[in-house]
């Protein structure tokens, strides 16, 4: 059997009294000290209240991380699907794999926090749904599916907004063969 | 090539220290409001305070298409966005918004930026809406147009719609932040600049600016040198391509033509090699930076004024070596090394070591 491997998960839940600043740069260090010792990957969250969990977006603490590390995989633990369009979730981790020289992990979901998915009028009995259909979506935009079709734009001539109609890459047609 | 601004200022913050990092821009119609405020409270924060906020309508039509965005509605949006971002920035009370795009339902961060303001930017092409904007939510301005002929001319009258705007909601823009964005490439010599980056203008201007964004006015060069010689130096030239000199030129009529303003900002390119444009930029910051902000003029009046006292500082020297002179020892370990006193006393003029021994011995 193969050996096992380690991991750290910073979601982060850190008592509030302390320097916001000093946090990130702990945090920072705690990675730095992981790679160093020898930890396979690094794991953090994304939450926007609490007050407990800082790290709002886990690609920008990940992409500082990749700075300060060299072996370690850096992984979104994880990106809430449903707060996001998953074109833009797709092109961060795409930024982040080549910002840190291909260490980066896609862990996605459904947003964990209430009150997170209630400020941003997200009704959370679709939350599961979302991240199903987003993922499917990621899923085929990181696998380089090409685009079939031409830019289906198409200027009204009685008005000056644009008919829209889905196509190409960034379309949300139903998961296939999940 | 960058889809995430803070992602990559975020790493950049692991590798500066005082150099301070701005979004340029986040487009605000791709994104949830929410999402955008916090991801700059966390740069502020990760980068200690050095985080600044540009934002725009988003820029490329490609990039609206796949999302899915309507072009007609980004600037509302972006217009929309902005005020939500202001006020979640500030550390409003709770507050509800409902828009045809994004909810927000009772809303607050639970951090606020590390800085006590930071710097806010809004995005300016040719339109006045980005102006407009600046006025109404009192932010500053990076005017990206500059890097077109029409975009340059537009500056004077740019900024008025600014002020118009601002007087409009109770806000007195500042042109301390109104940053323009140039194009330049800096070499010894304009030679050598030209020869350094003509090729690569060339294929930059051609397969990007006219083969793939197609923008409005501009057409491919036929040859280079026809390239440089429209980039650099014709009439509406809005590239500077030769000595630090040159574009000291630039900048001082660039600030002439807008009535002043606050932040020059060099847009990054691969016109050259790496290694001169690492080059052009060592030679903006060493002499273009200092001469512009007038950071040598005491050097020079401090050496004109030796020079125009030269006659009185070598009398000073000669009493100071008369006095030494006075000293018989002193005086005889002087003649034994002339050469070395005269260098020590300052190269305005050599002491005479024998007029000062006749002084010396005179008095006694």
């Amino acid at each position: 059997m193969a050996r096992m491997k380690f991991g750290a998960f910073l979601a982060p839940h850190h008592p509030i009294g302390e320097h916001p600043r000093l946090q990130f740069r702990s945090d920072l260090d705690l990675v730095e000290k992981l790679d160093k010792l020898g930890f396979d990957e690094f794991w953090c969250g994304e939450h926007h209240s609490t007050g407990w969990e800082v790290i709002a977006s886990p690609e920008m603490f990940l992409a500082a991380a990749g700075e300060r590390t060299h072996t370690i995989r850096l992984g979104t633990g994880v990106v809430s699907l449903p707060y996001h369009h998953p074109f833009i979730v797709a092109q961060r981790m795409v930024q982040l794999d080549h910002m840190t020289g291909g260490r980066a992990m896609f862990g996605s979901g459904p947003g964990a926090l209430p009150s997170d998915a209630y400020v941003l009028g997200i009704d959370p009995v679709t939350q599961r749904d979302r991240q199903d259909e987003a993922l499917g979506v990621i899923q085929r935009l990181l696998a380089g599916e090409g685009c079939n079709s031409a830019p289906t734009w198409i200027w009204s001539r009685s008005s000056t907004s644009l008919a829209l109609m889905s196509s190409g890459a960034a379309s949300t047609t139903p998961l296939a063969g999940r | 090539m960058i889809a995430s601004p803070e992602m990559f200022l975020a790493a950049a913050g692991e590798r500066t220290h005082t150099i301070r990092l701005g979004t340029g821009v986040v487009s605000l119609p791709y994104h949830h409001p929410f999402i955008v405020a916090q991801r700059m409270v966390q740069l502020d924060h990760m980068t200690g305070g050095r985080a600044m906020f540009g934002s725009g309508p988003g820029a490329l039509p490609s990039d609206a298409y796949v999302l899915g965005i309507d072009p007609v509605t980004q600037r509302d949006r972006q217009d929309e966005a902005l005020g939500v971002i202001q006020r979640l920035l500030a550390g409003e009370e709770r507050f509800s918004y409902q828009s045809d795009w994004f909810t927000l339902n009772d809303a607050r961060l639970h951090l606020l930026p590390l800085q006590e303001r930071m710097e806010y930017a809004v995005a300016s092409m040719v339109s006045p809406s980005g102006m407009t904007l600046a006025g109404k939510y009192d932010t500053g301005v990076l005017s990206i147009g500059s890097m077109s002929s029409e975009g340059l001319n537009a500056l004077p009258t740019q900024w008025s719609f600014a002020e118009e705007a601002g007087l409009k909601h109770g806000n007195v823009v500042d042109r301390k932040n109104w940053r323009i964005v140039l194009q330049w490439h800096i070499a010894e010599t304009r030679e050598e600049a030209i020869a350094q980056c003509k090729d690569g203008l060339f294929h930059w201007h051609n397969e990007y600016s006219v083969g793939t964004l197609q923008r409005p006015g501009v057409s491919a060069f036929k040859t280079p040198n026809e390239g440089v010689e429209k980039m650099a130096f014709s009439d509406g030239a809005t590239a500077v391509i030769g000595t630090p000199d040159d574009l000291v030129a630039r900048l001082r009529s660039l600030i002439e033509l807008t009535g002043g303003y606050g932040v020059t900002i060099g847009f990054v390119h691969d016109w050259a090699n790496r290694e001169n444009t690492m080059r052009s930029w060592d030679l903006v910051m060493r002499y273009v930076v200092p001469e512009l902000n007038g950071m040598l003029d005491a050097y020079r009046e401090s050496r004109a004024h030796v020079v125009a006292h030269r006659d009185s500082f070598a009398q000073a020297q000669q009493g100071i070596l008369n006095k030494i002179m006075e000293n018989p020892r002193a005086a005889e370990a002087l003649k034994k090394t002339k050469v070395g006193v005269s260098a020590a006393l300052g190269p305005h003029a050599g002491p005479d070591l024998a007029a000062a021994s006749d002084t010396a011995n005179a008095k006694k």
